[in-house]
């Protein structure tokens, strides 16, 4: 054969390959208001650095008459290339062909692709848009998920890894994205549960659509399963670089720094008035946080789920950190089984990967009653302890208000590990609000008394100014003060040696 | 890469750059000129024996900047990932439930509303104190008040029905 022939033939290929299931496909996914896998790529990465993998690659099912239509390619796009100029992987299922469904050799691309990605440290990016296992291809498909999953646990906290479900992931599908670090998922598109609403009828009899059984806003807000809602693919593409901007391509390394022309010692005037002079009244964390971070600028995660606990990301003298915060304004900031779990998670993701953290704590306590209680809010609590505890990354607590009973002692209090404690001025740090209190300390005294101990407790204890005395807060700050003194602190954390034992992994309470 | 000049979008993309000869397309129309930047922000550009003159004055993000010609003055804003995922994300939607039910045992210290009253998105329309703190329940659209279920000074439990609403009704 000629030189010529065999490049066009090479280009032939090629050409052949991109177009995946065929126009008529593209054109049908195009109509349901989605993109195909490679336009996501495209979208995904910085121009012109997608090298794709496994091009040709195709499948091997010879029954029910699948040997007659092989697809180069098969249905999944994969590869790498870059975001900000550094250096990622990912594979996209392809909905137009057999629908995206999980063949054996789909597997095997993406387990190669999870496998360079771990070799080489950098991060994983999978956008899921798949029917579930291919049928055809009976228990070879389900192996192909188990070892996607295996891989998935193995590089869990050592490479980033990021799930996006843009269109249906259903059954044995799910489980990959739920091991992965973060899940986007797109308002109206993607759908996720382990079983359909069809199977949810036949056995417990109850009707539900596809939308509330497992749509975006279900998993934002109500199971917890999703970390962010977007309203389109774009955003949910724009999110990931976003969100992979804050973040170290491995666990070996810090996060990157971004030159910010924010002031270090900036001091904002707004924040004296924000904490109520009322304890009783609400105000928005958020109304601390956002004036405090480089250019205001507060990237939240998980924020339609457990309101009464805030987590983001955000840089404090261009370096990334991660914020836990009690939130006031939602079920008045206390600690529930749900807020626990959201807050332990997160600590564990930025521990990981060498992200400090900055803890605004203002809680009243943990919830009370039988619903929590016979939930399990203790095995949950507990999760928060164990994380902070565990957690080796510079740590710096500022009290803003409340900080009561149990709830003060795991929000990183001083002696669980934290690096830096402060509070501000009004802070109350005790173990149970002055009522309660004195009706143990007073139980059989008359009201009067219990009125002047309750004043007296007011005035001794709620207040930072013990815990300020036995050193467990380092410094009481001004408000306004807050946004150099976390610099100063996290500068001063920032090569922090510490190690725990050597251990094959603790037993955190699950 | 994207900026925004005025109120026009415009998509640029650097071709080719060799010391001060710099070839750009903008909006796909290619440009070969030829640029030279003085000091304090003043830009001299040479494009097809035209000279243009610009200062350019750079915000405190770095992402803007105000670019001052010989007639008139522009707004140039830099739209990066950060700026394109911030305008895409709108202010947090809500769904408004057909009913306000007690998230956590307390006590209702306030219903500001009546049965039959119209309320709009952002209205408070029971305030319970709960765990030390005064929590105001508001609803996230307009809706139309079909039923009270509690009164002021009542203790309520988690998950008891406090308020139905009509989010169908709409105020004529």
């Amino acid at each position: 054969m000629e030189k010529e022939d065999l490049y066009s033939r090479l280009a032939e290929k090629n050409k052949n390959a991109e177009l995946g299931g065929g126009v008529s496909k593209i054109e049908k996914q195009h109509e349901a208001g989605k993109m195909t896998a490679r336009e996501r790529i495209e979208m995904l990465l910085d121009k012109g650095t997608f090298t794709e993998l496994d091009k040709l690659m195709v499948h091997r099912c010879s029954n029910f008459g699948m040997d007659k239509n092989k697809i180069p390619g098969d249905g999944v796009v994969s590869g790498y290339g870059k975001i900000d100029g550094r250096l990622v992987f990912v594979f996209a299922y392809d909905f137009t062909v057999y629908g995206g469904t999980l063949s054996a050799t789909n597997s095997k691309k993406i387990v190669k692709v999870q496998e360079l990605a771990l070799k080489n440290g950098a991060p994983v990016i999978a956008l899921n848009d798949s029917g579930g296992a291919r049928i055809q291809e009976g228990v070879e498909s389900l192996t192909g998920y188990a070892s996607i999953f295996y891989q998935n646990t193995i590089a869990s906290g050592v490479i980033p890894q990021i799930s996006a479900i843009l269109g249906p992931c259903a059954g044995g599908a799910c489980y990959s994205p739920a091991l992965t670090d973060f899940i986007f998922m797109v308002k109206e598109k993607s759908h996720m549960f382990v079983t359909g609403p069809d199977v949810v009828k036949t056995v417990t009899h109850e009707d539900v659509s596809k939308e509330e059984l497992g749509g975006a806003y279900t998993h934002s807000s109500k199971s917890g399963v999703t970390h962010f809602l977007s309203n389109s693919e774009e955003e949910v593409l724009m999110g990931i670089r976003e969100l992979l901007s804050f973040l170290p391509s491995n666990n070996m390394e810090d996060a990157p720094a971004s030159a910010s022309a924010d002031d270090i010692h900036r001091e904002e005037e707004s924040l004296q008035t924000v904490v109520p002079a009322d304890p009783n009244i609400p105000y928005d964390i958020k109304d601390i946080i956002e004036p405090v971070m480089d250019d205001h600028y507060f990237f939240e995660v998980m924020p339609h789920f457990a309101k009464n606990a805030v987590i983001g990301f955000a840089r404090l003298g261009g370096k990334s950190i991660g914020i836990v915060a009690n939130q006031p304004a939602y079920l008045a900031g206390v600690l529930d089984i749900d807020a626990s779990d959201k807050i332990a998670r997160f600590i564990r993701f930025c521990d990981c990967f060498n992200i400090p953290l900055v803890t605004f704590e203002d809680v009243p306590g943990f919830l009370p009653g039988c619903t929590q209680e016979h939930n399990g809010i203790i095995r949950h609590g507990a999760k928060i302890v164990y994380a902070y505890a565990e957690a080796t990354v510079p740590k710096v607590t500022l009290i803003t208000r409340k900080a009561y009973g149990g709830a003060y002692i795991v929000m990183a209090s001083k002696q669980t590990g934290s690096d830096v404690n402060l509070a501000y001025p009004n802070a109350e740090i005790a173990v149970m609000g002055a009522e309660g209190a004195v009706n143990i300390l007073y139980r059989k005294a008359d009201e009067e008394t219990k009125k002047q101990a309750i004043e007296d407790y007011k005035e001794n204890f709620a207040n930072p100014y013990q815990a300020a005395e036995l050193g467990y807060i380092d410094e009481i700050i001004l408000p306004k003060q807050t946004r150099f003194k976390l610099i100063q602190a996290l500068d001063m954390a920032h090569n922090k040696m510490q190690t725990n034992p050597p251990k094959k992994h603790g037993n955190m309470p699950l | 890469m994207e900026i925004h000049i005025g109120n026009r979008t415009a998509e640029i993309e650097l071709v080719e750059k060799d010391g001060n000869n710099v070839r750009l397309t903008i909006d796909g129309v290619e440009y070969e000129v030829d640029v030279t930047m003085a000091e304090n922000g003043a830009c001299s550009i040479l494009h097809e024996g035209k000279s243009y003159n610009a200062e350019l004055i750079r915000s405190e993000n770095g992402k803007n900047y105000k670019v001052n010609t010989l007639f008139s003055s522009y707004n140039v804003d830099i739209v990066d990932t950060k700026a394109k995922y911030l305008r895409m994300r709108k202010k947090e939607e809500e769904r408004q439930e057909d009913k306000i039910v007690s998230p956590m045992p307390g006590k209702i210290v306030k219903i500001p509303v009546n049965v039959g009253d119209f309320v709009s998105a952002g209205d408070t329309v029971a305030v319970i104190e709960a765990m030390k703190m005064q929590s105001n329940y508001k609803v996230t659209s307009d809706c139309y008040i079909k039923d009270i279920l509690v009164s002021e000074g009542d203790s309520v439990n988690s998950d008891q029905q406090l308020i139905l609403l009509d989010l169908n009704v709409v105020n004529a």
